[in-house]
C-alpha cells in the first residue's frame, strides 16, 4: 500500500463524510449551557470533602490532645502520643489530597496530547500515595487507650495480647508503605488489597505512562 | 452564560469540523453508542475551552489537542467511565451510509488496531497536517514525529500486504 493511496482513500472518505454529516445544531445549543458542567468535577468535589473532613478530624483530635496536656496526668501521654501521630499523618495526606486537587485543576485538555495524558495518569496514581500514608497512623489507633486501670490492674494475658497487636499493626503499616508501590502493582496481594477493577485501573495507566515515557525518548 | 455572539462563532467552529471530530471519535470508539458519547464529551470540553482559545492557533491544532486528549482518556477509561450524559440524539448525524470501500474499511480497522498515541498520529499525517503540526499537537519534536510516522507506515503496509498475499 503506497502512501499516496493511503492519503487519497482517507481524502475520499473525508469528502464523503463532509456530504453525509449533518450537525444537530439544537444539541449543541444545548452543551453550550452545560458549562459548568466537567468529566473532572466529582472527583474535584470527593477530594475537596476529604480534605474538609480530614481538616475536622485533626482539629477536633487536636482539641482532645490540648484537653490532655491541660489534664495531664502520666498515663495520658500515649493518648497524647498517640493522637499527635494521627494529626501528624492525617495533615500529611491532607497536603498530598490538596496537591492533586492542584494538580487537577493544572489539567486543561487544550494541552499537547502528552503532557495532558501525562498529568492525568500521574493523578490516578497518585491515589495510593494517600492511602500509604493513611496506613502509617493505624498502629496509633492501638495504643491511645492505654490508661491507669490497665496498668494497675492489667493481666500478663491482656498485655501480651495489646503488645501483639500494636506490633502486629506497626509491622504492617510499615510494610505496607515500603510496598504499596505501583512498581508492584502485578503482585497477588496487591490486587487482593486494592480490588481487581482499582488495580486494573492503576496497571493500565501504570503501563499507558511506562509507554508515554518511552515515546518521548524514541 | 456566553453571549450569543460567542455562542455563534462556536457552533459555526464546530460546523465546519464536524468531520474531523466525527473521524476522531470513530477511531477511538467502533461501537455506535460509545460513539455518540464521545461526541458529546469532545464537544462539551471545546465549549469549556472556547473562552481560553489562542488565537495564536488555528482552530484546527486547538481542537485537534481537545478532541484527541477527550478521545485518549475516554478510550483508556473504557467501561470505568461515568454515564453523565443526559443527551439520547447524536450531534452529528450520518445521513447517508458512505460508501462501504474494502480497502477503506480496513485502513479504519488498521488505524483502529493501533496504540492510541500512534493512532492519533496516524490521523494528523492522514488529515494532512504538517510534521511542526503534528508536533505541536502531540508535544513531541518533529524529527520525532517524522520517525514515528515512517515507522507506523511501515506497520500499516505490512498489515495490507498480508492481507493482499
Amino acid at each position: 500500500m503506497e502512501d499516496i493511496l493511503l492519503k487519497q482513500m482517507w481524502a475520499a472518505y473525508d469528502k464523503k463524510l463532509e456530504k453525509s454529516l449533518a450537525l444537530n445544531h439544537r444539541l449543541v445549543t444545548e452543551i453550550q449551557t452545560q458549562k459548568a458542567r466537567t468529566a473532572l468535577r466529582p472527583l474535584k468535589a470527593i477530594k475537596i470533602v476529604a480534605v474538609i473532613l480530614g481538616i475536622i478530624w485533626s482539629l477536633f483530635l487536636s482539641i482532645l490532645v490540648v484537653l490532655a496536656i491541660t489534664y495531664m496526668t502520666p498515663y495520658s501521654l500515649f493518648f497524647i502520643l498517640s493522637a499527635m501521630a494521627v494529626i501528624v499523618i492525617t495533615v500529611t495526606a491532607i497536603v498530598v489530597y490538596i496537591r492533586q486537587v492542584a494538580l487537577i485543576q493544572q489539567i486543561d485538555n487544550d494541552s499537547n496530547i502528552l503532557d495532558t495524558q501525562k498529568k492525568l495518569v500521574r493523578l490516578q496514581l497518585s491515589t495510593i500515595s494517600i492511602v500509604r500514608i493513611l496506613m502509617l497512623s493505624a498502629p496509633f489507633y492501638t495504643t491511645f487507650y492505654f490508661n491507669k486501670g490497665m496498668f494497675e490492674n492489667g493481666t500478663i494475658g491482656l498485655w501480651v495480647f495489646q503488645l501483639t497487636i500494636t506490633l502486629l499493626f506497626s509491622a504492617l503499616s510499615i510494610w505496607f508503605y515500603q510496598h504499596a508501590r505501583i512498581e508492584n502493582a502485578d503482585k497477588r496481594w496487591f490486587k487482593i488489597i486494592f480490588g481487581s477493577s482499582e488495580w486494573t485501573a492503576l496497571t493500565k495507566a501504570q503501563h499507558f505512562l511506562q509507554e508515554i515515557e518511552a515515546y518521548e525518548k524514541e | 452564560m456566553a453571549p450569543p455572539k460567542e455562542d455563534k462563532v462556536f457552533l459555526s467552529v464546530i460546523e465546519q469540523h464536524k468531520g474531523i471530530i466525527y473521524k476522531i471519535a470513530n477511531s477511538y470508539c467502533h461501537h455506535t453508542e460509545d460513539r455518540k458519547d464521545l461526541i458529546q464529551e469532545i464537544i462539551f470540553q471545546l465549549w469549556r475551552s472556547f473562552d481560553r482559545y489562542n488565537d495564536q492557533y488555528k482552530y484546527s491544532t486547538w481542537l485537534y489537542r481537545i478532541a484527541l486528549n477527550v478521545a485518549i482518556s475516554f478510550y483508556r477509561k473504557d467501561s470505568q467511565r461515568n454515564s453523565a450524559h443526559e443527551l439520547t440524539a447524536d450531534i452529528i448525524v450520518v445521513t447517508e451510509e458512505t460508501a462501504d470501500v474494502e480497502q477503506l474499511q480496513l485502513l479504519q480497522r488498521f488505524i483502529h488496531e493501533l496504540p492510541e498515541l500512534d493512532r492519533a498520529i496516524m490521523l494528523l499525517y492522514l488529515e494532512e497536517k504538517s510534521y511542526k503540526e503534528i508536533a505541536d499537537i502531540l508535544g513531541l519534536t518533529e524529527t520525532n514525529i517524522a520517525t514515528k510516522i515512517n515507522r507506523i507506515k511501515g506497520k500499516l503496509k505490512t498489515k495490507f500486504s498480508t492481507i493482499h498475499t
